[in-house]
Protein backbone atom coordinates (compact mmCIF):
# COMPACT_ATOMS: atom_id res chain seq x y z
CA UNK A 1 0.00 0.00 0.00
CA UNK A 2 0.74 3.51 -0.58
CA UNK A 3 3.12 4.96 2.79
CA UNK A 4 3.10 8.74 2.60
CA UNK A 5 6.19 9.31 4.86
CA UNK A 6 8.02 12.12 5.34
CA UNK A 7 11.07 12.82 8.82
CA UNK A 8 9.54 12.76 12.00
CA UNK A 9 10.69 16.65 12.52
CA UNK A 10 9.08 17.76 9.20
CA UNK A 11 5.57 16.24 10.56
CA UNK A 12 5.90 17.30 13.81
CA UNK A 13 6.63 20.96 12.89
CA UNK A 14 3.48 21.05 9.93
CA UNK A 15 1.45 20.29 12.58
CA UNK A 16 2.88 22.44 15.46
CA UNK A 17 2.33 25.30 13.06
CA UNK A 18 -1.52 24.33 12.53
CA UNK A 19 -1.15 24.35 16.33
CA UNK A 20 0.36 27.72 16.60
CA UNK A 21 -1.47 29.80 13.85
CA UNK A 22 -5.26 27.96 15.85
CA UNK A 23 -3.68 28.97 19.50
CA UNK A 24 -2.66 33.10 17.50
CA UNK A 25 -6.24 32.94 16.34
CA UNK A 26 -7.98 32.05 19.65
CA UNK A 27 -6.58 34.10 21.46
CA UNK A 28 -8.29 37.55 20.15
CA UNK A 29 -11.36 35.73 21.11
CA UNK A 30 -11.76 34.78 24.51
CA UNK A 31 -11.13 37.20 27.03
CA UNK A 32 -8.97 34.85 29.89
CA UNK A 33 -7.02 34.09 27.00
CA UNK A 34 -4.01 32.89 29.97
CA UNK A 35 -4.12 29.49 29.11
CA UNK A 36 -3.76 30.15 25.36
CA UNK A 37 -0.46 31.87 26.08
CA UNK A 38 0.54 29.10 27.72
CA UNK A 39 -0.23 26.86 25.29
CA UNK A 40 1.36 28.98 23.01
CA UNK A 41 4.53 29.42 24.99
CA UNK A 42 4.94 25.73 25.26
CA UNK A 43 4.38 25.24 21.71
CA UNK A 44 7.22 27.28 20.62
CA UNK A 45 9.61 25.96 23.11
CA UNK A 46 8.29 22.04 21.63
CA UNK A 47 9.24 23.28 18.25
CA UNK A 48 12.90 24.30 19.71
CA UNK A 49 13.36 21.32 21.21
CA UNK A 50 12.63 19.14 18.76
CA UNK A 51 14.58 21.08 16.70
CA UNK A 52 17.39 19.88 18.52
CA UNK A 53 15.73 16.49 19.24
CA UNK A 54 13.81 15.00 17.02
CA UNK A 55 13.38 11.72 18.82
CA UNK A 56 10.93 13.74 21.16
CA UNK A 57 8.44 14.77 18.83
CA UNK A 58 5.74 11.81 20.50
CA UNK A 59 6.47 13.38 23.93
CA UNK A 60 6.21 16.89 22.95
CA UNK A 61 3.02 15.84 20.69
CA UNK A 62 1.43 14.21 23.52
CA UNK A 63 1.70 17.31 25.63
CA UNK A 64 0.93 19.61 23.43
CA UNK A 65 -2.29 17.28 22.23
CA UNK A 66 -3.03 17.45 26.63
CA UNK A 67 -2.76 21.51 26.39
CA UNK A 68 -4.85 22.16 23.29
CA UNK A 69 -7.46 19.70 24.74
CA UNK A 70 -7.62 21.25 27.92
CA UNK A 71 -7.90 24.87 25.58
CA UNK A 72 -10.69 23.29 24.11
CA UNK A 73 -12.46 22.87 26.88
CA UNK A 74 -12.05 26.27 28.04
CA UNK A 75 -13.41 27.77 24.38
CA UNK A 76 -17.11 29.16 24.24
CA UNK A 77 -19.16 27.03 21.98
CA UNK A 78 -19.63 29.02 19.03
CA UNK A 79 -15.62 28.42 18.54
CA UNK A 80 -16.05 24.67 19.93
CA UNK A 81 -16.61 23.22 16.17
CA UNK A 82 -14.17 24.56 14.20
CA UNK A 83 -11.71 23.76 16.89
CA UNK A 84 -12.62 20.35 17.41
CA UNK A 85 -12.64 19.89 13.80
CA UNK A 86 -9.05 21.52 13.20
CA UNK A 87 -7.68 19.34 16.52
CA UNK A 88 -8.99 16.19 15.02
CA UNK A 89 -7.17 17.04 11.55
CA UNK A 90 -3.55 17.98 13.08
CA UNK A 91 -3.96 14.55 14.56
CA UNK A 92 -4.63 12.66 12.04
CA UNK A 93 -2.11 14.58 9.67
CA UNK A 94 0.63 14.11 12.24
CA UNK A 95 -0.57 10.19 12.40
CA UNK A 96 -0.19 10.02 8.69
CA UNK A 97 2.83 11.73 8.35
CA UNK A 98 5.10 9.63 10.51
CA UNK A 99 3.46 6.72 9.12
CA UNK A 100 1.20 5.22 12.16
CA UNK A 101 -1.40 5.34 9.67
CA UNK A 102 -1.75 4.11 6.01
CA UNK A 103 -3.38 7.10 4.01
CA UNK A 104 -4.33 4.48 1.44
CA UNK A 105 -6.50 2.44 4.12
CA UNK A 106 -7.32 5.94 5.70
CA UNK A 107 -8.72 7.21 1.84
CA UNK A 108 -10.54 3.98 1.44
CA UNK A 109 -12.13 4.29 4.86
CA UNK A 110 -13.55 7.23 3.76
CA UNK A 111 -16.90 5.58 2.13
CA UNK A 112 -17.27 3.65 5.31
CA UNK A 113 -17.49 7.42 7.14
CA UNK A 114 -20.06 8.42 4.52
CA UNK A 115 -22.21 5.86 5.17
CA UNK A 116 -21.98 6.11 8.87
CA UNK A 117 -22.88 10.00 8.48
CA UNK A 118 -26.39 8.33 6.11
CA UNK A 119 -27.52 5.93 8.91
CA UNK A 120 -26.71 8.47 11.34
CA UNK A 121 -28.86 10.77 9.89
CA UNK A 122 -31.27 8.33 9.43
CA UNK A 123 -31.32 7.29 13.26
CA UNK A 124 -30.87 10.77 15.10
CA UNK A 125 -34.66 10.90 12.99
CA UNK A 126 -35.51 7.50 14.61
CA UNK A 127 -38.45 7.34 17.06
CA UNK A 128 -36.81 5.68 19.79
CA UNK A 129 -33.25 8.48 19.96
CA UNK A 130 -36.34 11.12 20.26
CA UNK A 131 -37.83 9.09 22.69
CA UNK A 132 -34.41 8.26 24.54
CA UNK A 133 -34.00 12.50 24.34
CA UNK A 134 -36.89 13.13 26.15
CA UNK A 135 -35.81 10.71 28.78
CA UNK A 136 -32.28 12.49 28.95
CA UNK A 137 -33.71 15.57 28.76
CA UNK A 138 -34.98 16.22 32.82
CA UNK A 139 -31.56 14.08 33.69
CA UNK A 140 -29.49 17.50 32.80
CA UNK A 141 -27.09 15.83 30.06
CA UNK A 142 -27.32 18.16 26.79
CA UNK A 143 -29.95 16.24 24.69
CA UNK A 144 -29.00 16.94 21.79
CA UNK A 145 -24.97 16.01 22.01
CA UNK A 146 -26.10 12.77 23.41
CA UNK A 147 -28.37 12.07 21.00
CA UNK A 148 -25.70 13.09 18.04
CA UNK A 149 -23.21 10.50 20.41
CA UNK A 150 -25.77 7.82 20.01
CA UNK A 151 -27.27 7.77 16.42
CA UNK A 152 -23.01 7.38 15.31
CA UNK A 153 -22.45 4.80 17.88
CA UNK A 154 -25.20 2.61 17.04
CA UNK A 155 -24.51 3.16 12.89
CA UNK A 156 -21.08 2.58 13.31
CA UNK A 157 -21.50 -0.60 14.91
CA UNK A 158 -24.18 -1.49 12.62
CA UNK A 159 -21.63 -1.39 10.09
CA UNK A 160 -18.83 -2.66 11.59
CA UNK A 161 -21.39 -5.57 12.55
CA UNK A 162 -22.37 -6.09 9.17
CA UNK A 163 -18.23 -5.96 7.83
CA UNK A 164 -17.47 -8.62 10.57
CA UNK A 165 -20.08 -10.66 9.55
CA UNK A 166 -19.12 -10.64 6.32
CA UNK A 167 -15.38 -11.56 6.87
CA UNK A 168 -16.21 -14.24 9.33
CA UNK A 169 -19.00 -15.55 6.29
CA UNK A 170 -15.84 -15.32 3.65
CA UNK A 171 -13.45 -17.43 6.38
CA UNK A 172 -15.71 -19.75 6.82
CA UNK A 173 -16.19 -20.35 3.17
CA UNK A 174 -12.66 -20.06 2.08
CA UNK A 175 -11.76 -22.22 5.15
CA UNK A 176 -13.28 -25.02 4.22
CA UNK B 1 9.01 -10.93 15.56
CA UNK B 2 9.98 -14.22 16.71
CA UNK B 3 9.23 -17.61 15.50
CA UNK B 4 6.34 -19.65 16.74
CA UNK B 5 8.03 -20.97 19.13
CA UNK B 6 4.97 -22.71 20.96
CA UNK B 7 5.19 -26.39 21.20
CA UNK B 8 2.13 -28.06 21.55
CA UNK B 9 0.81 -32.02 22.04
CA UNK B 10 -2.21 -32.61 19.22
CA UNK B 11 -5.26 -32.99 20.86
CA UNK B 12 -7.46 -36.06 22.27
CA UNK B 13 -10.24 -35.34 19.78
CA UNK B 14 -7.97 -36.29 16.82
CA UNK B 15 -8.62 -39.47 15.05
CA UNK B 16 -6.61 -42.55 15.25
CA UNK B 17 -4.92 -43.73 11.91
CA UNK B 18 -4.11 -46.79 13.66
CA UNK B 19 -4.78 -49.88 11.05
CA UNK B 20 -5.42 -47.51 8.25
CA UNK B 21 -1.93 -46.29 8.14
CA UNK B 22 -1.58 -48.43 5.10
CA UNK B 23 -4.45 -45.85 3.37
CA UNK B 24 -2.21 -43.01 4.52
CA UNK B 25 0.66 -43.72 3.38
CA UNK B 26 -0.52 -44.09 -0.44
CA UNK B 27 -2.65 -40.85 0.10
CA UNK B 28 -0.28 -38.90 2.30
CA UNK B 29 1.56 -37.63 -1.21
CA UNK B 30 -1.44 -36.04 -2.38
CA UNK B 31 -2.37 -33.65 0.04
CA UNK B 32 -2.30 -29.80 -1.62
CA UNK B 33 -5.82 -28.96 -0.53
CA UNK B 34 -5.36 -25.06 -0.80
CA UNK B 35 -7.89 -22.95 1.93
CA UNK B 36 -6.96 -20.24 4.29
CA UNK B 37 -7.89 -19.22 7.64
CA UNK B 38 -7.40 -16.20 9.80
CA UNK B 39 -7.20 -15.10 13.63
CA UNK B 40 -7.47 -11.65 14.70
CA UNK B 41 -5.68 -10.95 17.82
CA UNK B 42 -6.78 -7.20 19.28
CA UNK B 43 -3.94 -5.65 21.41
CA UNK B 44 -4.44 -3.96 24.82
CA UNK B 45 -3.55 -0.11 22.85
CA UNK B 46 -6.97 -0.77 20.92
CA UNK B 47 -8.67 -1.08 24.23
CA UNK B 48 -6.51 2.03 25.63
CA UNK B 49 -7.59 4.15 22.63
CA UNK B 50 -11.41 3.27 22.74
CA UNK B 51 -11.23 4.30 26.63
CA UNK B 52 -9.43 7.60 25.74
CA UNK B 53 -12.10 8.64 23.11
CA UNK B 54 -14.65 7.39 24.81
CA UNK B 55 -13.31 9.67 28.13
CA UNK B 56 -12.94 12.61 25.84
CA UNK B 57 -16.31 12.27 24.65
CA UNK B 58 -18.17 11.27 27.75
CA UNK B 59 -16.13 14.26 30.17
CA UNK B 60 -17.95 16.75 27.25
CA UNK B 61 -21.28 15.28 27.14
CA UNK B 62 -21.85 15.27 31.09
CA UNK B 63 -19.80 18.74 31.04
CA UNK B 64 -22.49 20.11 28.83
CA UNK B 65 -19.12 20.72 26.57
CA UNK B 66 -19.59 20.71 23.33
CA UNK B 67 -15.68 20.44 21.97
CA UNK B 68 -14.90 17.35 23.88
CA UNK B 69 -18.14 15.94 22.31
CA UNK B 70 -17.17 16.41 18.67
CA UNK B 71 -13.53 15.96 19.50
CA UNK B 72 -14.21 12.49 21.21
CA UNK B 73 -16.62 11.22 18.40
CA UNK B 74 -14.50 12.67 15.24
CA UNK B 75 -11.74 10.69 16.22
CA UNK B 76 -13.93 7.89 17.44
CA UNK B 77 -15.33 8.00 14.03
CA UNK B 78 -12.05 7.97 12.28
CA UNK B 79 -10.48 5.44 14.18
CA UNK B 80 -13.16 2.78 14.14
CA UNK B 81 -13.72 3.21 9.72
CA UNK B 82 -9.96 2.97 9.93
CA UNK B 83 -9.12 0.31 11.83
CA UNK B 84 -12.49 -1.61 9.82
CA UNK B 85 -11.29 -0.89 6.77
CA UNK B 86 -7.65 -2.39 7.85
CA UNK B 87 -9.38 -5.18 9.37
CA UNK B 88 -11.68 -5.88 5.93
CA UNK B 89 -8.95 -5.23 3.35
CA UNK B 90 -6.44 -7.29 5.20
CA UNK B 91 -8.50 -10.27 6.25
CA UNK B 92 -9.46 -10.50 2.60
CA UNK B 93 -6.13 -10.02 1.03
CA UNK B 94 -4.95 -12.84 3.46
CA UNK B 95 -8.15 -15.24 2.57
CA UNK B 96 -7.44 -15.38 -1.25
CA UNK B 97 -3.29 -15.50 -0.88
CA UNK B 98 -1.71 -18.69 -1.44
CA UNK B 99 1.81 -19.78 -1.00
CA UNK B 100 3.70 -20.16 -4.22
CA UNK B 101 6.60 -22.14 -4.13
CA UNK B 102 9.37 -22.20 -6.99
CA UNK B 103 9.93 -25.65 -6.80
CA UNK B 104 7.65 -28.81 -5.67
CA UNK B 105 10.89 -31.00 -4.43
CA UNK B 106 14.11 -29.94 -3.31
CA UNK B 107 17.03 -31.93 -1.73
CA UNK B 108 19.37 -30.95 1.07
CA UNK B 109 21.90 -33.23 2.63
CA UNK B 110 21.95 -32.81 6.11
CA UNK B 111 23.48 -30.35 8.68
CA UNK B 112 23.55 -28.34 5.04
CA UNK B 113 21.79 -25.63 3.91
CA UNK B 114 19.73 -24.91 0.83
CA UNK B 115 17.29 -22.07 -0.09
CA UNK B 116 13.75 -22.41 -1.49
CA UNK B 117 12.09 -19.54 -3.53
CA UNK B 118 8.68 -18.30 -2.02
CA UNK B 119 6.06 -16.11 -3.12
CA UNK B 120 2.88 -14.76 -1.35
CA UNK B 121 0.11 -13.71 -4.25
CA UNK B 122 -3.34 -12.58 -3.46
CA UNK B 123 -6.27 -12.07 -5.85
CA UNK B 124 -7.15 -8.61 -3.38
CA UNK B 125 -4.49 -6.37 -5.95
CA UNK B 126 -2.84 -4.87 -2.71
CA UNK B 127 0.59 -4.94 -1.55
CA UNK B 128 1.30 -5.67 2.00
CA UNK B 129 3.97 -6.54 4.00
CA UNK B 130 3.35 -9.28 5.70
CA UNK B 131 6.24 -11.90 8.08
CA UNK B 132 6.31 -15.94 6.51
CA UNK B 133 6.96 -18.20 8.68
CA UNK B 134 6.66 -22.21 6.83
CA UNK B 135 4.65 -25.20 8.23
CA UNK B 136 6.97 -28.29 8.59
CA UNK B 137 8.41 -30.60 10.65
CA UNK B 138 11.71 -29.78 12.44
CA UNK B 139 13.57 -31.76 10.20
CA UNK B 140 14.34 -28.65 8.74
CA UNK B 141 14.92 -25.22 10.08
CA UNK B 142 13.99 -22.15 8.29
CA UNK B 143 13.37 -18.26 10.09
CA UNK B 144 10.40 -16.01 9.87
CA UNK B 145 10.90 -13.66 7.38
CA UNK B 146 9.41 -10.38 5.66
CA UNK B 147 7.87 -10.89 2.49
CA UNK B 148 5.54 -8.62 0.45
CA UNK B 149 2.17 -9.49 -0.58
CA UNK B 150 1.71 -9.50 -4.21
CA UNK B 151 5.92 -9.29 -4.45
CA UNK B 152 8.70 -11.05 -5.96
CA UNK B 153 10.12 -14.35 -4.73
CA UNK B 154 11.70 -14.25 -1.34
CA UNK B 155 14.46 -16.63 -0.81
CA UNK B 156 14.31 -18.66 2.52
CA UNK B 157 17.06 -20.79 3.94
CA UNK B 158 16.38 -23.91 5.18
CA UNK B 159 19.14 -25.97 7.32
CA UNK B 160 18.52 -29.60 7.38
CA UNK B 161 18.68 -31.32 10.76
CA UNK B 162 17.19 -35.09 10.39
CA UNK B 163 17.19 -37.19 7.81
CA UNK B 164 13.48 -37.64 5.85
CA UNK B 165 11.03 -36.57 3.66
CA UNK B 166 9.70 -33.49 4.93
CA UNK B 167 6.48 -31.70 3.47
CA UNK B 168 5.94 -27.73 3.45
CA UNK B 169 2.21 -28.05 3.67
CA UNK B 170 2.12 -24.15 3.56
CA UNK B 171 2.71 -21.49 6.38
CA UNK B 172 1.66 -18.76 8.65
CA UNK B 173 1.42 -15.39 7.60
CA UNK B 174 1.08 -12.20 10.52
CA UNK B 175 0.50 -8.94 9.86
CA UNK B 176 -0.06 -5.84 12.58
CA UNK B 177 -0.99 -2.47 11.80
CA UNK B 178 1.05 0.16 12.09
CA UNK B 179 -0.41 1.59 15.44
CA UNK B 180 -0.26 -1.87 17.28
CA UNK B 181 -3.83 -2.27 17.47
CA UNK B 182 -4.63 -5.41 16.25
CA UNK B 183 -2.68 -8.50 14.33
CA UNK B 184 -4.38 -11.03 12.03
CA UNK B 185 -2.95 -14.17 11.65
CA UNK B 186 -3.40 -16.42 9.05
CA UNK B 187 -3.03 -19.96 8.12
CA UNK B 188 -2.43 -20.80 4.50
CA UNK B 189 -2.54 -24.02 2.95
CA UNK B 190 -0.80 -24.18 0.05
CA UNK B 191 0.28 -27.20 -2.78
CA UNK B 192 2.79 -29.13 -1.08
CA UNK B 193 6.52 -28.93 -1.70
CA UNK B 194 8.81 -31.42 -0.38
CA UNK B 195 12.50 -31.25 0.95
CA UNK B 196 14.54 -34.22 1.50
CA UNK B 197 17.04 -34.53 3.62
CA UNK B 198 19.64 -36.65 2.85
CA UNK B 199 22.35 -38.72 4.73
CA UNK B 200 26.07 -37.65 4.08
CA UNK B 201 27.94 -39.11 1.72
CA UNK B 202 30.80 -40.69 3.96
CA UNK B 203 32.92 -43.59 3.01
CA UNK B 204 33.67 -44.91 6.20
CA UNK B 205 35.48 -48.19 6.96
CA UNK B 206 32.73 -50.34 8.88
CA UNK B 207 35.07 -51.63 10.58
CA UNK B 208 33.88 -48.77 12.58
CA UNK B 209 30.66 -50.30 13.83
CA UNK B 210 32.59 -53.59 14.80
CA UNK B 211 31.45 -55.05 11.42
CA UNK B 212 35.01 -57.20 10.91
CA UNK B 213 35.43 -58.57 7.32
CA UNK B 214 32.79 -56.92 5.67
CA UNK B 215 35.11 -53.70 4.98
CA UNK B 216 38.14 -55.41 3.90
CA UNK B 217 36.65 -59.44 3.52
CA UNK B 218 33.72 -58.23 1.61
CA UNK B 219 35.39 -57.47 -1.14
CA UNK B 220 37.20 -60.62 -1.45
CA UNK B 221 34.03 -62.19 -1.16
CA UNK B 222 32.15 -60.21 -4.46
CA UNK B 223 33.56 -62.17 -6.73
CA UNK B 224 31.38 -65.58 -5.10
CA UNK B 225 28.38 -63.68 -4.11
CA UNK B 226 27.81 -60.59 -6.49
CA UNK B 227 27.22 -61.55 -10.10
CA UNK B 228 28.69 -59.69 -12.52
CA UNK B 229 26.87 -56.63 -14.08
CA UNK B 230 29.00 -55.07 -16.38
CA UNK B 231 32.17 -53.52 -17.01
CA UNK B 232 32.17 -50.01 -16.18
CA UNK B 233 34.84 -47.43 -15.90
CA UNK B 234 37.31 -46.91 -12.87
CA UNK B 235 35.59 -45.23 -10.37
CA UNK B 236 38.65 -44.22 -8.12
CA UNK B 237 36.84 -44.20 -4.53
CA UNK B 238 36.32 -48.28 -5.43
CA UNK B 239 38.82 -51.00 -4.20
CA UNK B 240 42.06 -52.22 -6.72
CA UNK B 241 40.62 -55.23 -6.51
CA UNK B 242 38.04 -54.19 -8.57
CA UNK B 243 39.99 -52.86 -12.09
CA UNK B 244 39.35 -56.03 -14.56
CA UNK B 245 43.20 -55.71 -15.76
CA UNK B 246 42.42 -57.43 -18.85
CA UNK B 247 39.86 -55.27 -20.41
CA UNK B 248 42.23 -52.26 -18.82
CA UNK B 249 44.86 -53.18 -21.07
CA UNK B 250 43.02 -53.74 -24.36
CA UNK B 251 41.04 -50.49 -24.05
CA UNK B 252 44.14 -48.69 -22.48
CA UNK B 253 41.98 -46.92 -19.57
CA UNK B 254 41.06 -48.21 -16.17
CA UNK B 255 37.88 -50.77 -16.36
CA UNK B 256 36.41 -51.94 -13.19
CA UNK B 257 34.22 -54.81 -12.84
CA UNK B 258 30.69 -53.83 -11.61
CA UNK B 259 28.95 -56.04 -9.66
CA UNK B 260 25.50 -56.57 -8.11
CA UNK B 261 26.73 -56.65 -4.27
CA UNK B 262 23.18 -57.24 -2.69
CA UNK B 263 24.54 -60.96 -1.84
CA UNK B 264 27.54 -59.69 0.21
CA UNK B 265 25.63 -56.73 1.85
CA UNK B 266 24.23 -56.95 5.46
CA UNK B 267 21.01 -56.96 6.59
CA UNK B 268 19.98 -54.62 9.10
CA UNK B 269 17.49 -54.80 12.27
CA UNK B 270 16.53 -51.46 13.17
CA UNK B 271 14.89 -50.77 16.14
CA UNK B 272 11.59 -48.30 14.57
CA UNK B 273 10.24 -47.22 18.21
CA UNK B 274 8.98 -44.50 19.46
CA UNK B 275 12.54 -44.06 21.21
CA UNK B 276 14.45 -43.82 18.23
CA UNK B 277 12.52 -40.76 17.25
CA UNK B 278 12.90 -38.63 20.18
CA UNK B 279 15.89 -35.72 19.84
CA UNK B 280 18.11 -35.61 22.67
CA UNK B 281 19.93 -31.99 22.47
CA UNK B 282 18.42 -31.63 18.31
CA UNK B 283 19.63 -35.26 17.44
CA UNK B 284 17.78 -38.16 17.02
CA UNK B 285 19.14 -41.87 17.41
CA UNK B 286 17.19 -42.42 14.36
CA UNK B 287 19.54 -40.39 12.49
CA UNK B 288 22.42 -42.11 13.56
CA UNK B 289 20.88 -45.43 12.47
CA UNK B 290 20.14 -43.69 8.55
CA UNK B 291 23.80 -42.84 8.42
CA UNK B 292 25.09 -46.11 9.49
CA UNK B 293 22.39 -47.28 6.31
CA UNK B 294 23.69 -45.12 4.10
CA UNK B 295 27.21 -45.93 4.77
CA UNK B 296 26.37 -49.60 3.90
CA UNK B 297 24.27 -48.17 0.81
CA UNK B 298 27.50 -46.85 -1.08
CA UNK B 299 28.61 -50.55 -1.54
CA UNK B 300 25.20 -51.86 -1.72
CA UNK B 301 22.61 -51.07 -4.25
CA UNK B 302 19.77 -52.28 -2.00
CA UNK B 303 19.90 -52.82 1.84
CA UNK B 304 17.54 -55.46 3.41
CA UNK B 305 15.92 -53.71 6.61
CA UNK B 306 13.79 -55.28 9.22
CA UNK B 307 12.17 -52.69 11.28
CA UNK B 308 11.16 -54.14 14.55
CA UNK B 309 9.15 -52.76 17.17
CA UNK B 310 6.66 -53.93 19.77
CA UNK B 311 4.45 -56.39 18.20
CA UNK B 312 5.47 -55.32 14.87
CA UNK B 313 8.71 -56.98 12.56
CA UNK B 314 8.29 -55.38 9.38
CA UNK B 315 10.67 -56.34 6.62
CA UNK B 316 11.28 -53.59 3.71
CA UNK B 317 14.45 -53.06 0.89
CA UNK B 318 16.32 -49.51 0.92
CA UNK B 319 18.45 -48.14 -1.87
CA UNK B 320 20.59 -44.87 -0.97
CA UNK B 321 17.58 -42.42 -2.43
CA UNK B 322 14.89 -43.90 -0.26
CA UNK B 323 16.45 -43.57 2.81
CA UNK B 324 14.67 -40.47 3.55
CA UNK B 325 11.73 -42.47 2.76
CA UNK B 326 12.43 -44.93 5.33
CA UNK B 327 12.33 -42.03 7.98
CA UNK B 328 9.08 -41.11 6.71
CA UNK B 329 7.29 -44.35 6.88
CA UNK B 330 8.64 -45.04 10.62
CA UNK B 331 7.98 -41.71 11.97
CA UNK B 332 4.65 -41.31 10.56
CA UNK B 333 3.94 -44.83 11.30
CA UNK B 334 4.69 -44.18 15.18
CA UNK B 335 2.82 -41.06 15.29
CA UNK B 336 -0.46 -42.24 13.87
CA UNK B 337 0.10 -45.23 16.16
CA UNK B 338 -0.49 -42.60 18.84
CA UNK B 339 -1.45 -38.89 17.96
CA UNK B 340 -1.89 -37.79 21.55
CA UNK B 341 2.62 -38.39 21.54
CA UNK B 342 3.13 -36.37 18.89
CA UNK B 343 4.31 -32.40 19.03
CA UNK B 344 3.85 -29.91 16.43
CA UNK B 345 5.25 -26.66 15.74
CA UNK B 346 1.94 -24.70 15.10
CA UNK B 347 0.41 -22.78 17.57
CA UNK B 348 -2.75 -24.57 19.38
CA UNK B 349 -5.24 -21.97 17.88
CA UNK B 350 -4.69 -22.71 14.26
CA UNK B 351 -4.10 -26.89 14.70
CA UNK B 352 -7.84 -27.07 14.36
CA UNK B 353 -7.91 -25.88 10.74
CA UNK B 354 -5.17 -28.53 9.54
CA UNK B 355 -6.46 -32.01 8.25
CA UNK B 356 -4.74 -35.84 10.01
CA UNK B 357 -2.55 -35.79 6.67
CA UNK B 358 -0.92 -32.43 7.48
CA UNK B 359 -0.92 -32.82 11.50
CA UNK B 360 0.75 -36.37 10.19
CA UNK B 361 3.23 -34.35 7.58
CA UNK B 362 4.12 -32.45 9.89
CA UNK B 363 4.04 -33.86 13.33
CA UNK B 364 7.00 -35.10 15.29
CA UNK B 365 7.30 -37.82 18.69
CA UNK B 366 7.74 -36.00 21.87
CA UNK B 367 7.57 -38.92 24.61
CA UNK B 368 8.43 -42.39 24.69
CA UNK B 369 5.95 -44.87 24.10
CA UNK B 370 6.13 -48.26 25.52
CA UNK B 371 6.74 -49.68 22.07
CA UNK B 372 10.43 -50.52 22.30
CA UNK B 373 10.61 -54.51 20.40
CA UNK B 374 11.35 -57.39 23.15
CA UNK B 375 13.34 -60.74 22.53
CA UNK B 376 10.48 -61.82 20.70
CA UNK B 377 10.86 -59.28 17.68
CA UNK B 378 14.35 -59.89 17.53
CA UNK B 379 13.77 -63.68 16.80
CA UNK B 380 11.69 -62.98 14.32
CA UNK B 381 13.39 -60.44 13.08
CA UNK B 382 16.50 -62.88 12.78
CA UNK B 383 14.53 -65.97 11.62
CA UNK B 384 13.18 -63.07 8.67
CA UNK B 385 16.81 -62.48 7.62
CA UNK B 386 17.63 -66.13 7.59
CA UNK B 387 20.82 -66.90 6.06
CA UNK B 388 22.50 -63.84 5.55
CA UNK B 389 25.80 -63.66 7.54
CA UNK B 390 26.21 -60.07 8.49
CA UNK B 391 23.56 -58.21 10.07
CA UNK B 392 23.96 -55.14 11.77
CA UNK B 393 21.45 -54.35 14.85
CA UNK B 394 20.38 -51.10 15.11
CA UNK B 395 19.21 -51.03 18.67
CA UNK B 396 18.77 -48.28 21.33
CA UNK B 397 20.28 -50.95 24.22
CA UNK B 398 19.27 -49.96 27.81
CA UNK B 399 22.38 -51.12 29.05
CA UNK B 400 24.53 -50.06 26.54
CA UNK B 401 22.96 -46.96 25.09
CA UNK B 402 22.65 -45.76 21.97
CA UNK B 403 25.09 -47.45 19.83
CA UNK B 404 24.29 -49.86 17.15
CA UNK B 405 25.60 -53.46 18.26
CA UNK B 406 26.97 -56.26 15.26
CA UNK B 407 25.86 -59.95 15.68
CA UNK B 408 26.51 -62.65 13.05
Amino acid sequence: MYRMRVSNYVAYISVSLIWLITELSLAQYIQYSGIIILGTLINIISIILVSYRPTYHKYLFIVNTALLTYVGFTIPNYLATIYSIIMSVSIVIYLVLIDLIELSFLLISLPIIYVSYVAERLLERSLIVNKLMTLIGPIGVNARLFALILSWYLSLFIISIIAILLALLLTRRFSK
Amino acid sequence: MTRHNSVQTLGHDLPKLGDSYQDYDAASRSIGKRRNTIHVIPSNKLLALYMLLSGITYTGLITNNVFGTYLGLILFIVFTSYVLTWYLLTSLTLLFSEIVFESSRIEVTIDTSTSLNVRVVSRIPIKLGISLSLIHSPHITSSEERVTINGDYHTMNLLGRWIGDVGIIGGIVSIEDRMGLMRIQGLIISDETHVIVRPARVYREYGRFGLVGYGEVGTSLEGRLGDLKSLVEYDYERPASTIHWLTSARVNDLIMISRSEYGSCPAVIMDSSSKVLIPKDGKRPIDDFLQIISDIAQHCPEIKVVLISRDHVEQRFVAWDSIPNLEHYVRVRVVSNNMDNAMINVPKHLQRYLGINELLEIAYVGRELNDEATDIEIERAHSIIGGTKQIVLLRISPNRGDVPHESE
